[in-house]
């Protein structure tokens, strides 16, 4: 097994935690306009009501499912009794509503469930060699969840009507109030889906490393930097850009500390906006 | 009983400097900026090993605050062009960034252990320690207030105004904008500075990871309570989220139904429930845009 | 009489639509040049890059015999040349004594020293500047709206505040972007003399406008702008007659 291939594979993992969070953080820029900072908390949210449920007997892969609809349901509640209230205020408000958000649900983690280190009940087992690279079941089953539920949300955006509803109000909210489209409805199901793209990269974090409350926060950075990275707005990018940021902070090991990923993603994060300081690639309309 | 009403206090005066500091980017220039701590935590580090050094307080607050805003500056200059939710994305980040180099660089900053032994080195003839550091501090505060509210009121808070209500306006009548918002941000960091070298000289030990996101949360709420742009508001607004921060830590011997860890969460829940309050009302429906 | 501001060879381009075109364009000292053309003309567009907001793809521009292109927008204002908006932008939350207030140049209170100085000298200097601003808000008709928010303005009265903001400076040259839009006619008048007014005290003027009893009363020089390049230049009375001119209008409805 060469270093290379171990390289590969963590990049791989990485990618596949950040890219369901970063897609849900695009999707809410895109269509709401506005980056949520409440995001990785919900990510927290999800991965405890995971673990939750597996206290329950409930097998871990069915855990997330319904940790990710209830995480879903609660960030449209939120959604619906606070955020509404202030769409027409522009970006500043429901920024700081988000970062009200993240305080409240963090502590709410903590006021819970502790600030004590939780593991899923998972069954150590041998990492299997495909192809040369050393995977073990637990990533490949995460890495493939991802990439199913990836591929089921581009596809929704992409053949649906509420797919085509969402990127009608992304790219013209205007126009698409006067097709018949309710933006409210796009609204609340855009919020829902990211609540649940959030929960399912929680648990996911939570697989790789190990429940705190501080889970979601540690990825903040590179989850807006993924975001960015793949032109907010974009499923497709974000999932691309995941995967360039994840090689390119695997191979930066080699050269930095390991504590250093964070701020090499903030160092990518704030390159890209030097370089467009209005986005990369674009900022309106919503792409598969 | 006293004592902790002092260090209440000075935990109140030390967020002053924070929050005045985010009043004169956010509030009065517009420049909103979620990583104040980042200009808080390079004061206090800043503080911290130059008073280890042997360097008398006061000369280490004036060594933070040209440390810190010299920071604030050269942020201010990268980011000239972004608009609100990106600088809001890239302040939050580049707190983070800071926090992590502190995390990192052992030789620098005692990397997560922090820095120990910080002297306290003043004392007023007659009184202890606390309450001198707290009569210090807050005259310090004052004269920072002093500073604030003229900057607010002369011209050339006038124009930082403008800038907020509308930059290209300013940039139409001949005046060259990011000059002013350098200022405002470094004017901003170099008052964080302060509070943060205060704070470190305080509490005499700080570590990484007491700057965190929360602190710029903090003075984000006191701004946003009382105002934005308006001074004396902003003391206000401290005073009130040191309060709930701080005050509430008396209830401790009250409430024996939940345990430290427990209220701790609860304050911050009520302080993340409390900011995402006044946000609705301030910018709800029937309310300015 | 000298050219004050002197066009040559402009070109702009975004994405797909050239929006300057080769533009060549003079203003003469002391007149009032009417520019005029269709919507889409790139008349907005060739203000923003005189007056430095938008950078030019190639071309010159000098004013005073000076080229200013390529210019940040505060720089090319302290030379003296000063804009308007067609949609005014007043400071809402300031007074209207306020929107003036904050124009003069070099005011000592605009530095931070100011701060830390006694207050004396920035009291003498807002005095002198509040005397200033009321005597241009004389000047417009806004006398009586000077103490009130800029936001509870009506439409035409904003529009007389932005051009109370361009003479505040005493600029060179003023360039108005269809000062008498969505206004009134009675208004129009009023706006009419208070232009009149202000070129009579040695201000140059370039206007963008539609209404044509204004272009043929007030201008002496029209210069007509189609796709960002000047097809005809002229009298009003010349510029009437010209059939170019005509089909280019006519063009632009079928358009």
């Amino acid at each position: 097994m060469d270093e290379l291939q171990i390289y590969l594979v963590s990049a791989l993992v990485s990618a596949a935690i950040w890219t369901l969070p970063a897609a849900a953080i695009s999707l809410i820029y895109g269509v709401l306009r506005y980056p949520n900072f409440a995001i990785p908390e919900f990510m927290t949210l999800g991965a405890y009501l995971a673990l939750l449920l597996c206290g329950f007997s409930v097998p871990l892969w069915l855990s997330a499912l319904l940790a990710a609809v209830l995480t879903g349901l609660i960030a449209l509640a939120v959604d619906q009794t606070i955020f509404r209230f202030v769409r027409a205020a522009g970006t500043l408000p429901p920024v700081l509503l988000s970062l009200g958000l993240m305080l409240f649900l963090q502590n709410g983690v903590r006021f819970i469930w502790g600030n004590d280190v939780h593991q899923y009940p998972i069954e150590l087992a041998r990492p299997f060699v495909f192809a040369g690279f050393i995977v073990t079941p637990t990533q490949a089953a995460m890495i493939g969840a991802v990439a199913v539920i990836l591929v089921f949300g581009i596809a929704a955006l992409r053949w649906t009507s509420f797919g085509r509803a969402v990127r009608a109000t992304s790219t013209n909210p205007e126009l698409a109030v006067v097709t018949g489209i309710r933006p409210e409805v796009v609204y609340g199901g855009i919020i829902f889906a990211s609540g649940f793209l959030a929960a399912i990269g929680g648990v996911a974090l939570a697989t790789e490393t190990s429940l705190t409350p501080l889970l979601g926060w540690r990825v903040l950075i590179p989850l807006f930097a993924v975001a960015i990275l793949g032109g907010l707005g974009s499923a497709t990018g974000a999932a691309l850009a995941a995967l360039l940021l994840a090689t390119v902070s695997e191979f930066s090991l080699l050269l930095l500390p390991v504590t250093y990923k964070t701020a090499l993603a903030f160092l990518v994060l704030a390159l890209v906006l030097l370089v467009r300081p209005t986005g990369l690639i674009r900022t309106g309309g919503i792409e598969r | 009983m006293t004592a902790y009403l002092v260090a209440i206090l000075i935990f109140a005066v030390i967020y002053g400097f924070v929050a005045l500091g985010l009043n004169i980017q956010w509030g009065l220039t517009g420049l909103i900026n979620l990583g104040q701590v980042a200009f808080f935590a390079v004061g206090a580090y800043c503080a911290a090993l130059t008073t280890q050094a042997g360097l008398p307080l006061l000369p280490a607050l004036v060594l933070a605050a040209l440390v810190s805003g010299s920071l604030g500056g050269a942020v201010a200059l990268f980011t000239p062009r972004l608009r609100e939710d990106y600088l809001a994305i890239v302040t939050l980040g580049f707190s983070e960034f800071v926090r992590l180099i502190f995390l990192n660089e052992k030789w620098l900053a005692g990397g997560p252990d922090g820095i120990a032994g910080i002297p306290r080195p003043v004392t007023i003839p007659g009184l202890d320690s606390e309450t001198s550091f707290l009569v210090i501090a807050a005259v310090l505060l004052a004269v920072a207030f002093w500073f604030s509210q003229r900057l607010a009121h002369f011209p050339i808070g006038r124009t930082l105004r403008a800038i907020r209500e509308d930059e290209t306006v300013v940039a139409s009548i001949g005046k060259p904008t990011l000059t002013y918002k350098t200022l405002a941000f470094v004017l901003g960091a170099a008052l964080a500075g302060i509070g943060g070298a205060l704070f470190a000289s305080y509490l005499t030990y700080i570590s990484p990871d007491m700057f965190g996101p929360n602190v710029s949360i903090y003075v984000l709420a006191a701004v946003l309570l009382g105002r934005q742009g308006s001074t004396l508001g902003t003391l206000a607004g401290t005073a009130v989220v040191a309060v709930l921060l701080e005050g509430t830590r008396l209830l401790k011997d009250y409430i024996t139904v939940v345990d430290g860890v427990q209220l701790a969460a609860l304050r911050l829940m009520a302080l993340g429930l409390a900011l995402m309050i006044i946000v609705a009302v301030r910018y709800g429906p029937g309310r300015r845009a | 009489m000298s050219n004050l501001l002197e066009i040559a060879g402009l070109n702009k381009r975004f994405g797909g639509l050239q929006a300057v075109d080769r533009c060549e364009l003079s203003v003469r000292e002391g007149s009032i040049t009417g520019l005029i053309g269709p919507n889409g003309a790139g008349k907005t567009t060739l203000f923003s890059i005189i007056s430095g907001f938008t950078k030019p793809d190639s071309g010159q521009i000098r004013f005073g015999g000076r080229r200013i292109e390529g210019r940040g927008a505060y720089e090319v204002a302290r030379r003296g040349l000063r804009r308007t908006f067609q949609i005014p932008r007043e400071l809402k939350e300031m007074s209207v004594l306020e929107n003036l207030m904050l124009v003069p140049e070099g005011q000592f209170g605009d530095r931070l020293l100011s701060v830390l100085l006694p207050g004396a000298r920035v009291r003498q200097e807002e005095q002198v500047n509040e005397a200033a601003a009321r005597e241009v808000l004389e000047t417009v008709g806004l006398a009586e709206k000077a103490d009130i928010a800029a936001a509870r303005l009506s439409g035409g009265q904003k529009k007389l505040l932005e051009l109370a903001r361009c003479l505040m400076s005493r600029p060179r040259l003023m360039l108005l972007d269809e000062p008498t839009a969505g206004v009134n006619p009675t208004l129009i008048r009023h706006l009419m003399k208070v232009m009149q007014k202000v070129h009579a005290s040695g201000i140059t003027l370039l206007i963008i406008e539609h209404n044509m009893n204004v272009i043929m009363e007030l201008c002496e020089r029209v210069v007509v702008l189609d796709r960002g390049h000047v097809i005809a230049a002229g009298t009003p009375a010349e510029i009437q007659q010209n059939k170019q001119v005509l089909d280019a209008y006519l063009g632009g409805v079928d358009a």
